[in-house]
């Protein structure tokens, strides 16, 4: 029954649609061929949505579409018009260690970097714990999680250059306009100039890192102490090459030497005795002179460092209980022209040379110099105890001007007065930053380090470079990066800190660095330096293994003055020589 | 329910206990594989290998070479002699403990706080309280030099400041006390629990035989002791020939006087400082070395017991 209703209403309704069908084929068409806007449905309209805006059916091409599809409004192809098609952002990764002032500094040079590169680079600075710096670094340079730009000490360099963690920046630097060669200290880039597979570090070699700082050593004295110690530190205070005009200026006739005393009349008593008594030297009107824009000689540091050391029978008056200290024997073995290791071309072997006996000629003055051997003697004899009387197997006795090797030799500087004070200290410029910000209670300043009296200046300095991961997509962008923070504006932010010289020396020779109204009065020292001293003997070779070898000793035992030289060579020459025939191990090319 | 479904319900839960046990079991297996046993057989490949930084790249098969140069080392010579030294904190350590257990054990009035006090420095980090000696051992202004020198007026033969860790005279010693000082509370708390476990019977009858103190304590305490005893200076003596801790933190891993360089130093250097020319390679055959070392001092230890250990 239902189902019969069913199928009776489905017949219905096919015929009343059957009818409607037919009586709407039977309708006249309306001949209408213009829109509500007017338009003629030829041409098409844009409001009803069948024209472009210019006015073209949609059903033909347009030629001004296609234009605007191609071209942007700034009147660049699309596809190039960084406006309309916004780049993807690189991001760079960069790791470094410092204080709070120098990741202040970094973190405010980032931002104006970032700033200045909006939409196109961002720089994510991590500033790392300098004491896990190192390894963190090294572990991810290792893998594929380091940084695309981070700091490489110089005691580093070498051995993370030889691991291929670090790019060339040669061809970089060939093009730069910020960064000028020609303007960085030579002696800073030259330490990140690397050969690995010749274990060398010469001239041509490639390029590894941009230095973005130098920390030179000089001597910090303690003027006042010198002052009581009554040796006249304000009388003079220029440079060899100005001295004739500062004789001719004042009617003088000083001497182009560091420390030396004069009678009344302005001219040069005796220089190699100046321990005479600070009573007969007065009754005779001498006076003890301090220059400290050129270096003292050897002798004349101990003839100084006598006259300021209280202990060991030299001078019970003395203001500080210790003339001199020193830690590091590079600014006399390279004053002589020696050094602990040289490289043997015949057996392409380095080999130890701290004891080398060979003489060598000062290659500006043709004089005869005293050997590495000799500089290392002389080293050595100043904490030695006056009581050793055969240091160098040839009758040489100990000084005891400076204290045996110190683990708080800023501390003991500091101290001035104190039971333990020091009033020369060879340090680097990092120091200036720590006197800086704790000043000590008595006046100081700064002086250039020592050299034989036939010898050239030398020194040893510390730095830190910028490098680019050799793993890293972004290379480019990353020198970008470094080419900012090595160049002048990074560089003249970055000297605000104090702790080092900028790398270029444009920057280091104006205020930005010298910082006038700052002490150390002296700071064109550091300038100095910076011209002649190279890394330390830790930056020689890819690793440090070759310098346990003897280094432990040397700063324990002999400079304690438990060894002499003989013993010490005997005990460590040959060991450290197979030590060092290992960086020429083929398997490392 | 029918027995038979009931047996095999049964079956089911012993089946799925068991797979629970034999998960339980994995556990630490799998964890021994991943952490013990791959990086074993990997030290054991590297042995053999001259490899250059963290990577495998440009590695290359030496045999033997890194065990022939650990062994011809200088360096790894003294390493082994700073070690053993260092290892005399050991019985050091078990005489004094033995000794402060016994007065412990003496019921007097606040033991249990003298017990507190003695463990406090066990429960503290190594580089925690190496980090306060190193204060306390400050050439300048440490706090014992501080008293020595500022109090005392006590200097070394120079007139200088005691470096207790900077000078190559003062240095084991310094690092020995300590040691020691760290390892007293494990050591009492040991002892006391053995001291008390001694059957106080054999004291008794030992009293009634007219036993003095001294024999007294050898032939029963000692014996009674020596388990434990034994269990401290095998386990000690494991500790301290892989001891590096507290050297790195108190010499900051700047060589200071050479002295601080125990084995596992010597080791860490190789894949630190000296990663070029000695590397993971060497460190690992080093490894190696020290861990067969272990184990022969430790069978040695072994065999000695038998003569001196007594467990009933």
């Amino acid at each position: 029954m239902r189902k019969t209703f069913f199928r009776i209403a489905l017949c219905a309704l096919a015929v009343v649609l059957s009818v409607g069908c037919m009586s709407a084929c039977k309708t006249p068409v309306a001949a209408e061929n213009f829109c509500v806007h007017g338009k003629s449905i030829v041409d098409g309209c844009y409001e009803c949505g069948t024209a472009c805006k210019h006015g073209i059916h949609l059903d033909r091409a347009c030629a001004e579409c296609e234009r605007e599809a191609t071209y942007c409004e700034h009147g660049l192809p699309r596809v190039d018009c960084r406006i309309c098609t916004p780049l993807e952002v690189a991001k760079i990764n960069f790791w470094g260690w410092g204080d709070a002032t120098e990741s202040e500094v970094f973190t405010e040079l980032v931002r104006k970097f970032n700033e200045e590169y909006r939409g196109v680079v961002e720089v994510v600075y991590s500033n790392k714990s300098q004491a896990e710096y190192e390894q963190t670094t090294h572990i991810a340079l290792a893998g594929r999680s380091g940084p695309d730009v981070f700091y490489i000490g110089d005691g580093d360099a070498k051995q993370w250059i030889t691991q291929g963690y670090a790019s060339p920046l040669d061809d970089y630097l060939a093009t730069s306009t910020i960064v000028d060669p020609d303007d960085i200290w030579d002696s800073a880039l030259q330490r990140y100039r690397y050969d690995p597979l010749a274990v060398q570090s010469r001239p041509g070699d490639p390029l590894y890192a941009l230095p973005k700082d130098i920390g030179p050593t000089v001597i910090y004295y303690n003027r006042t102490a010198m002052q009581n110690a009554d040796v006249d530190v304000s009388e003079i205070s220029v440079f060899e090459e100005e001295l004739a005009a500062y004789n001719t200026a004042n009617s003088k006739n000083y001497p182009a030497r560091g420390f030396f005393l004069v009678n009344g009349a302005g001219n040069i008593v005796t220089v190699e005795d100046m321990n005479v008594t600070v009573a007969s030297m007065k009754a005779a009107g001498m006076k003890r002179i301090f220059n400290n824009r050129i270096p003292m000689t050897w002798e004349e540091t101990v003839a100084l460092s006598k006259l300021l050391t209280r202990d060991n029978a030299y001078n019970s008056q003395a203001p500080t209980r210790w003339g001199y200290y020193t830690e590091w024997w590079f600014n006399y073995g390279w004053s002589v022209g020696g050094n602990c290791v040289k490289f043997d071309e015949n057996d392409n072997v380095w080999k130890f040379t701290l004891g080398d006996r060979t003489q060598l000629r000062n290659p500006q003055t043709n004089q005869l110099m005293p050997s590495q051997f000799d500089a290392f003697a002389h080293f050595v004899q100043l904490s030695q105890p006056r009581t050793n009387t055969n240091i160098d197997g040839n009758g040489m006795s100990g000084l005891a001007i400076t204290p045996p090797p110190q683990s708080d030799k800023v501390g003991r500087f500091r101290a001035g007065g104190a039971s333990n004070g020091i009033a020369m200290l060879v340090d680097g410029r990092w120091t200036t930053a720590v006197l800086r910000r704790t000043p000590p209670a008595f006046d100081w300043d700064v002086a250039p380090l020592p050299r034989a009296a036939t010898g050239v200046e030398a020194g040893h300095s510390g730095s830190v470079g910028l490098a680019i991961n050799s793993k890293s997509v972004l290379k480019n962008t990353s020198w970008k990066l470094i080419e900012y923070l090595a160049g002048p504006e990074g560089q003249t932010a970055q000297s605000l800190t104090g702790f080092n010289i900028p790398n270029q020396k444009s920057i280091a020779n104006s205020e930005v660095f010298l910082q006038s109204d700052q002490k150390p009065a002296n700071a064109a020292i550091f300038l100095r330096a910076a011209e002649v001293q190279g890394p330390g003997d830790w930056a020689f070779l890819p690793d440090d293994s070759w310098i346990e070898y003897w280094a432990p000793t040397l700063n324990t035992t002999v400079r304690g003055g438990t060894m002499d030289l003989t013993t010490f060579f005997n005990t460590v020459q040959d060991a450290t020589n197979v030590a060092l025939a290992r960086y020429q191990t083929p398997t490392l090319a | 329910m029918s027995s038979v479904a009931a047996i095999g319900k049964k079956k089911r839960g012993a089946r799925k206990e068991s797979a629970v046990c034999l998960c339980m079991a994995l556990t630490p297996i799998i964890g021994f594989v991943i952490f013990g046993l791959a990086p074993m057989l990997m030290a054991i490949v590297m042995s053999t290998m001259k490899i250059r930084g963290f990577s495998f790249d440009n590695s290359l098969f030496v045999g033997l070479d890194n065990y022939k140069t650990v062994f011809l080392d200088a360096k790894f010579r003294e390493a082994i002699i700073n070690t053993f030294v260092m290892a005399t904190s050991v019985p050091i350590t078990l005489l004094l403990s033995l000794l402060i257990a016994i007065l412990l054990n003496k019921k007097l009035a606040g033991t249990k706080i003298f017990r507190t006090i003695f463990f406090i420095p066990f429960a503290c980090s190594a580089v925690a309280l190496t980090t306060m000696w190193k204060w306390m051992y400050n050439t300048d202004s440490g706090l014992i030099n501080g008293f020595l020198n500022g109090v005392l007026g006590i200097t070394d033969s120079k007139g200088q400041p005691i470096g207790w860790v900077t000078d190559v005279k003062y240095f084991w010693q310094s690092m020995i006390i300590m040691t020691v000082w760290g390892g007293l509370g494990f050591n009492i708390i040991l002892f006391t629990a053995a001291l008390g476990n001694v059957p106080k019977v054999y004291y008794e009858a030992a009293k009634i035989d007219g036993a003095s103190r001294p024999r007294q304590f050898l032939s029963i305490t000692w014996p009674g002791i020596s388990p434990v005893t034994f269990y401290l200076f095998t386990m000690g003596l494991i500790a301290a020939l892989q001891e590096f801790a507290r050297y790195h933190v108190m010499t900051n891993n700047l060589t200071a006087t050479g002295k601080e360089v125990t084995i596992v130093y010597y080791l860490y250097k190789m894949f630190t400082n000296n990663i070029i020319t000695q590397g993971m390679g060497m460190a690992s055959a080093t490894s190696l070395i020290l861990g067969v070392m272990i184990l022969m001092i430790t069978a040695l230890n072994f065999l000695m017991a038998k003569f001196w250990v007594k467990y009933d």
